[in-house]
């Protein structure tokens, strides 16, 4: 191959990148264009939610559940198991540990009030089982739910206050 | 030269498959992917929302392609540059101490993490040796290449 021709090769895998590259964007554009034509209307200004999508309850970092928890008035939930709770969770948290067949009397007994700042929370990292309790919690009638992503790994390594034990 | 080659199809599935299932999971979900993309705070918001209709679309293209081996090098391309996007931006997150989910995969993200760049280089690497051009006779591209030289019978 000639220095030519290598020249020319790449020169046509660039344009097939961008061609390429080009199209599959306008096939995207082309099949939102329901979401496109909402856009210029003026949805999604504030959020990137449809309203019947965004029954899940709001996801928070660090600083606003830290934020919360100085405030004092918000229900801390560790959806872990008991034993993950005894060994450690946020202090003032209360344990209502999703895959206990009775998860959902433990939260009544609780007697939170529906107007309350919940915020529930499970180890960090991937865990899914605060949002799975949230929802749970959220379908019981609580409105003012929150799930702390970051969790019990983020908060502990943060070095914000922790207790033991039941 | 050969050594390399032999492993050029597996580089092909592994950087096509992460590509498939990445934009497939993003093109079912395009408004979750876009506030992935604000959650980086790195676009502006109308940025975001175009990014997210269009980029999983070209994922997927560059997914399918790279599987079959067809167009296989510009496929590959536009691959590494969409990787070494995700690497700046994954690298600029982790220096700002920005805590996100990378919105990878939807809801089977991981945080945007160091352990998220090492995967983004390692696909990355493999996806700029398919880039060079190594011999890929299991390729679309060689196979139709091959057909085309064949004699008329």
């Amino acid at each position: 191959m000639t220095g030519n021709d290598a020249k020319g090769s790449w020169r046509r895998i660039i344009l097939r990148a961008v061609l390429l590259t080009c199209v599959s964007a306008a096939v995207g554009l082309a099949v939102n264009v329901g979401h496109v034509v909402k856009y210029f209307r003026g949805e999604y200004r504030l959020v990137f939610a449809e309203a019947a999508a965004s029954e899940d309850p709001p996801l928070i970092t660090l600083p606003e559940a830290a934020d919360l928890f100085a405030v004092g008035r918000a229900v801390f939930i560790d959806a872990r198991t008991p034993e993950e709770y005894e060994a450690g969770h946020i202090a003032g948290a209360k344990n209502v540990p999703l895959y206990d067949p009775g998860s959902d009397m433990i939260w009544e007994s609780l007697a939170v009030s529906q107007e309350a700042d919940v915020v529930v929370y499970c180890s960090g990292d991937l865990c899914q089982d605060s949002l799975i309790l949230a929802r749970r919690i959220s379908r019981l009638g609580w409105r003012n739910l929150r799930v702390y992503v970051g969790g019990w790994a983020e908060w502990n390594a943060a070095g914000l206050p922790v207790e033991w034990g039941r | 030269m050969n050594f390399i080659s032999r492993f050029i199809p597996l580089f092909r599935i592994v950087v096509g498959g992460v590509f498939l299932w990445a934009g497939v999971i993003k093109v079912l979900d395009p408004m979750a992917f876009a506030r992935s993309i604000e959650a980086y705070r790195v676009f502006p918001r109308p940025a975001a929302f175009f990014l997210a209709l269009a980029l999983p679309y070209v994922e997927t293209a560059c997914g399918v392609l790279l599987i079959l081996g067809l167009f296989r090098r510009p496929a590959a391309l536009s691959a590494s540059l969409f990787l070494t996007g995700f690497i700046v931006l994954v690298a600029a997150t982790i220096i700002s101490g920005l805590d996100v989910s990378c919105g990878c995969f939807g809801s089977f993200s991981g945080k945007a993490d160091a352990l998220l760049l090492i995967q983004d280089f390692v696909l990355l690497g493999m996806s700029v040796m398919i880039l060079l051009g190594f011999r890929d006779r299991l390729s679309l591209d060689e196979v139709l290449a091959r057909r085309r030289q064949r004699p008329p019978a």
